[in-house]
């Protein structure tokens, strides 16, 4: 009995994972979270941006990080576009970059603000740590035309805008390496940086949390499901909540089962 | 002289500037800085041009030889020259741009990402085993910090989010502020051996 379950088929374990992802979208339970100290520090951030602030949005995923960070993203964007009057910059140091930017401003479609006064698209800078030190001495030399090929100086909004110490605040949605930012934005110009990542990098982003370098963290689909029920606009993110505890839950239970056949075996192997 | 010293002496120069105009404000640097940076900029840009001329050589040479699975080396100079070619002439917010991006790219680049989640659940099945104290710790470690990120964690008992963020908070962050101090003097060794021209690999060729 151990033996054969140690055993398990592969095909079994993806087709129960599979099970978990499906059955709680088509049937959400609707299970109840808490928000994290570090969403709520973006929340709250973001929230009491003075009228006029001028913030920075870098958008810096690739499309195998999308399902995590792009809802983060439109539920901040939907936090600043409905909410908030603040002039937003968006930049990329992606290369799928600014389609997923063009792809977050039509998704928010609907909103009063006005491209050009109240927010400007940069578009795509190459050269990841060099690009992000470039723009934050002189988004002019950087980005000298925005991504519909206009020169930036012609726009209100870059008006009072010049480098990163023009800034209010910058939140960065990556999966790659945020720590560039804090290097290039908030260590060497002290501008409040916040992030926007997928799970897996949390771990080594947490003692820039922890010493202040970043106001604050969005923890991948859930860290969006924690935006979305702060600003009271509960979307995607929020209704794959239980499928993302139903897989923990998956993968909890075979970690279980290993341990306990693999325990159970243990005299066996050491007998032979 | 060799054919390398002056590009080593550049990079001497460029590195200095760029220190300098950091630490010594006062030497009135920084529009020389930018400007070198800008360079950097615009090199970044000439590479990708040189990667997607690279891909062209590798993936045309196996299509060429009928290498195995030659065909997927045509489907991706297909849609690399789709999405140039596109681009450049109707930009990149036409809508076949767009169809390509969020309907082709987008998908298969989650998809790819996703199936992590069944090999995951597959591999720590397999792998994940309290075999030692180590293994012990990390188990369990892993197994709060799951439950403290999925509401069902918190359903269960509603202490596993503090539990798992203090993990989090504090073994992690003492663990990967060591990792990230060592990795940054590393880097700041390499900087000064890559500036002094001892470290050469960017020249290519190895280190001779």
């Amino acid at each position: 009995m151990l033996t054969k379950l140690q055993n398990i088929d592969k095909r079994i374990i993806y087709i129960l994972v599979l099970l978990a992802i499906i059955i709680p979208l088509v049937s959400p339970m609707g299970i109840p979270f808490s928000i994290n100290a570090t969403t709520q520090a973006v929340f709250d951030k973001i929230d009491s941006l003075p009228d006029g602030s001028t913030i920075a949005i870098g958008i810096d995923y690739s499309p195998g990080a999308a399902p995590q960070i792009h809802p983060q993203a439109k539920a901040v964007l939907n936090h600043l576009f409905y909410s908030k009057n603040v002039k937003i910059l968006f930049t990329s140091i992606a290369t799928t970059g600014p389609m997923f930017t063009n792809q977050l401003l039509d998704e928010i479609a609907g909103h009063d603000k006005v491209y050009g006064t109240d927010y400007i698209h940069l578009g795509y800078l190459p050269g990841v740590e060099t690009a992000i030190s470039a723009f934050a001495k002189d988004f002019y030399k950087a980005f000298p035309v925005d991504e519909t090929g206009g020169n930036i100086a012609d726009f209100p909004i870059m008006k009072d805008v010049k480098s990163a110490a023009d800034l209010d605040a910058m939140l960065v949605f990556t999966a790659s390496e945020p720590s560039q930012y804090v290097r290039q934005i908030q260590g060497a110009y002290g501008v409040p940086l916040a992030v926007g990542i997928n799970s897996v990098i949390v771990s080594t982003n947490m003692p820039y949390v922890n010493s202040g370098q970043m106001f604050g963290l969005m923890n991948g689909l859930r860290g969006a499901a924690e935006y979305e029920v702060l600003s009271e606009r509960p979307s995607e993110a929020t209704a794959s909540m239980d499928a993302l505890s139903f897989t923990h839950m998956i993968v909890l239970a075979f970690i279980i089962i290993g341990n306990i056949s693999w325990f159970g075996t243990r005299k066996d192997k050491e007998g032979v | 002289m060799k054919s390398s010293t002056p590009v080593i002496v550049l990079t001497f120069i460029v590195g200095i500037l760029i220190i300098a105009e950091f630490f010594l404000p006062g030497l009135n640097l920084a529009n020389a800085s930018n400007e070198v940076q800008n360079w950097g900029v615009v090199i970044a840009a000439f590479a990708l041009g040189l990667a997607a001329v690279n891909l062209v050589r590798i993936h045309g040479r196996r299509i060429i030889l009928r290498r195995s699975e030659w065909w997927n080396s045509a489907l991706l100079l297909f849609f690399l020259f789709y999405m140039i070619v596109v681009g450049i002439i109707a930009g990149t917010d036409y809508i076949a741009y767009e169809f390509a991006f969020q309907n082709v790219m987008t998908p298969l680049g989650a998809t790819m990402y996703a199936m992590l989640s069944f090999w995951i659940a597959s591999a720590a099945y397999r792998a994940f085993v309290a075999r030692s104290i180590e293994a012990s710790i990390l188990l369990i470690s892993a197994a709060i910090v799951m439950l403290g990120n999925a509401p069902i964690g918190e359903a269960i008992w509603a202490r596993f989010p503090a539990l798992g963020s203090w993990i989090m908070d504090i073994p992690n962050t003492a663990a990967m502020r060591g990792i990230m101090i060592g990795a940054a003097i590393g880097a700041i060794a390499l900087g000064i051996r890559v500036m002094v021209g001892i470290e050469r690999g960017y020249l290519g060729g190895g280190n001779e």
